[in-house]
């Protein structure tokens, strides 16, 4: 049985004057444990909207449709005190923008056992040793002493690295990335897919990528779903879609990356200072 | 439990000691306070005590009345000292008071939202509508007067105007990222407001706790012209500069001396308030 099933999900945000808008129509898929899936489109086609949907993230004029089965339990008709158990604990997400996700006020410590105290019984010595060890595992050098330091001593990349560490604090299942390399700047960007790729090879988690980076999908995944305009508009396996992409809308997102066998760039012969 | 304060607190403590203006006004507060509570026992004068050869003295440094007497002859210095007691308690107690209510019913009313924000803000307006007066008057006739009843009807007025601070700010900041990354932990709805509200209210809060302090200590002598504070022969600055106040032209000093002490413990409060502030954010240097 699938790990996460999620059968016609569709999500509407009511608004005041007009009529609602569909942000996600009619999509499904399935994910295996220890699969990863990539949920690409462009901005506005939904992506992050669904996985919003199955935390329950959504604010309280979204209106959810569908099933989402997790484990035999339905995501999306959980009442609140069962969605705070699952999420953070066997689900966890890392969000786009590694500075503003993190509390500017609270130390990296305090954020980073916040799930194990949400979630576990431990005591902060434990916690604390758990967190620096979740800082080595995202290669954060010299973790011991980085850890009582507040988010903006880090830099963006590390600050993603840190996110990652929280969302693997109590180890889930289940990770949303939530274009987890948009914010990001491209040297680091390969870091940190590198980094994913490992810990989802090492701890056997699944993930759902979502991204609108086909550079990024081709280096993570196992499957592929492509939206647009809230629809799902194509399905497969990497390999096959990147062989033969059917959806003009896919051949489109690839055309948008820069081509890899590219005529190598010639430095521009620069007159130094004399 | 203690590794974790030695780690998180070091810092705020270094930052705060490295701001002179700060520690100057630390310790001229702590000379206030100190004179105010102990100075009366060691001049071992009474209060109340009239200097008939000393009526309507000005303030003299040889005399034995270093702020002068007022027209019954009693100290000024000792009355200002001993008000100090009165006015530096209510003060400290009823800024605490206000504070910590207009925190918890502001964060709570901005982070839930909604229905519960607006039910709970018309509530903050419609204590706004009561005159406070009144209120005063009602406690008094009803439990008499004690010290408490003075922290406790000023803070029920005073938290009002930080609950609506706070609202504010607590709005703008339930739609910061890290507010959803803390759902998406599975923390809880109260556990939110206490672990990542609250700590970015501290600059905030801080702030306006030094400009709340000085009104609360004027209006307990507001309070005890109604009847409800202190009552002849005790007193507090409040009820001295009032006093002072209307003996102006004959007596200045009757309001320059308390006014003088009041504006230096507040303006330390103002110092270190704003210390305070830079040092509770981790992201000054």
């Amino acid at each position: 049985m699938a790990l996460l099933e999620v059968e016609q999900l569709s999500v509407s945000f009511d608004r005041r004057n007009g009529p609602a808008v569909d942000a996600v129509r009619n999509v499904s898929f399935a994910l295996d444990a220890g699969m990863t899936l990539g949920i690409v489109g462009e901005s506005g086609s939904g992506k992050s909207q669904s996985a919003m949907a199955l935390l329950g993230l959504l604010p309280p004029n979204a209106r959810v449709a569908g099933s989402a089965s997790y484990d035999g339990q339905d995501m999306l008709r959980l009442d609140r005190r069962t969605m705070n158990k699952l999420r953070g604990d066997r689900i966890a997400i890392v969000f786009q923008d590694p500075m503003t996700s993190l509390n500017p006020f609270l130390t990296i410590e305090r954020q980073l056992t916040e799930p194990l105290q949400t979630h576990r019984r431990c005591s902060r010595r434990e916690a604390r040793r758990c967190a620096i060890e979740a800082l080595e595992r995202v290669r954060i050098p010299d973790a011991a002493r980085r850890i009582g330091m507040y988010p903006h001593e880090f830099s963006g990349g590390m600050r993603q690295r840190v996110t990652i560490a929280m969302a693997l604090m109590t180890r889930p299942r289940l990770l949303i990335a939530d274009e987890p390399t948009t914010a990001l700047d491209v040297t680091v960007q390969a870091q940190i897919v590198d980094l994913l790729r490992e810990l989802t090879c090492d701890t056997g988690m699944a993930m759902i990528l979502i991204t609108h980076d086909m550079g990024v999908v081709a280096g993570l995944c196992d499957d592929v779903l492509v939206m647009y305009q809230g629809r799902a508009v194509e399905h497969a396996d990497a390999a096959s879609l990147f062989a033969a992409p059917t959806h003009p809308h896919t051949i489109s997102l690839m055309n948008a990356r820069p081509p890899l066998k590219r005529p190598s760039i010639e430095s521009v012969p620069a007159e130094g200072p004399r | 439990m203690t590794m974790m304060t030695t780690i998180t607190l070091s810092p705020h403590v270094l930052r705060f000691s490295r701001n002179r203006t700060a520690l100057l006004s630390c310790a001229i507060l702590a000379c206030v306070a100190f004179a105010c509570f102990f100075g009366p026992v060691w001049l071992a004068q009474d209060p109340s005590r009239s200097d008939w050869a000393a009526l309507s003295l000005p303030p003299t440094l040889l005399g034995g009345h270093w702020f002068g007497t007022d027209e019954l002859g009693r100290d000024l210095f000792v009355r200002t000292l001993i008000g100090g007691r009165v006015s530096l308690e209510v003060g400290l107690l009823a800024t605490l008071v206000a504070c910590s209510i207009g925190v918890a019913y502001g964060a709570c009313a901005g982070y839930f939202g909604g229905r519960i924000d607006a039910l709970m803000m018309r509530v903050v307006d419609i204590m706004y509508a009561v005159p406070y007066m009144l209120i005063a008057i009602l406690m008094m006739t009803l439990f008499g007067r004690a010290f408490y009843l003075v922290v406790l009807t000023i803070s029920a007025f005073s938290w009002l105007d930080m609950a609506r601070v706070v609202r504010g700010q607590t709005l703008s900041l339930r739609t910061r990222e890290f507010v959803d990354a803390a759902r998406s932990i599975g923390v809880s709805g109260p556990m939110i407001v206490v672990r990542h509200i609250v700590p970015n209210l501290i600059g905030v809060v801080v702030v306006y706790a030094t400009v709340m302090a000085p009104g609360i200590v004027l209006t307990e002598s507001v309070l005890s012209f109604l009847g409800l504070g202190v009552q002849e022969p005790m007193t507090s600055w409040g009820v001295l500069i009032e006093d002072g106040a209307q003996k102006l032209e004959a007596m200045p000093w009757l309001l320059l001396c308390p006014a003088a002490m009041l504006c230096a413990t507040l303006y330390c409060i103002g110092f270190v308030g704003d210390a305070l502030r830079d040092a509770l954010d981790p992201r000054e240097h």
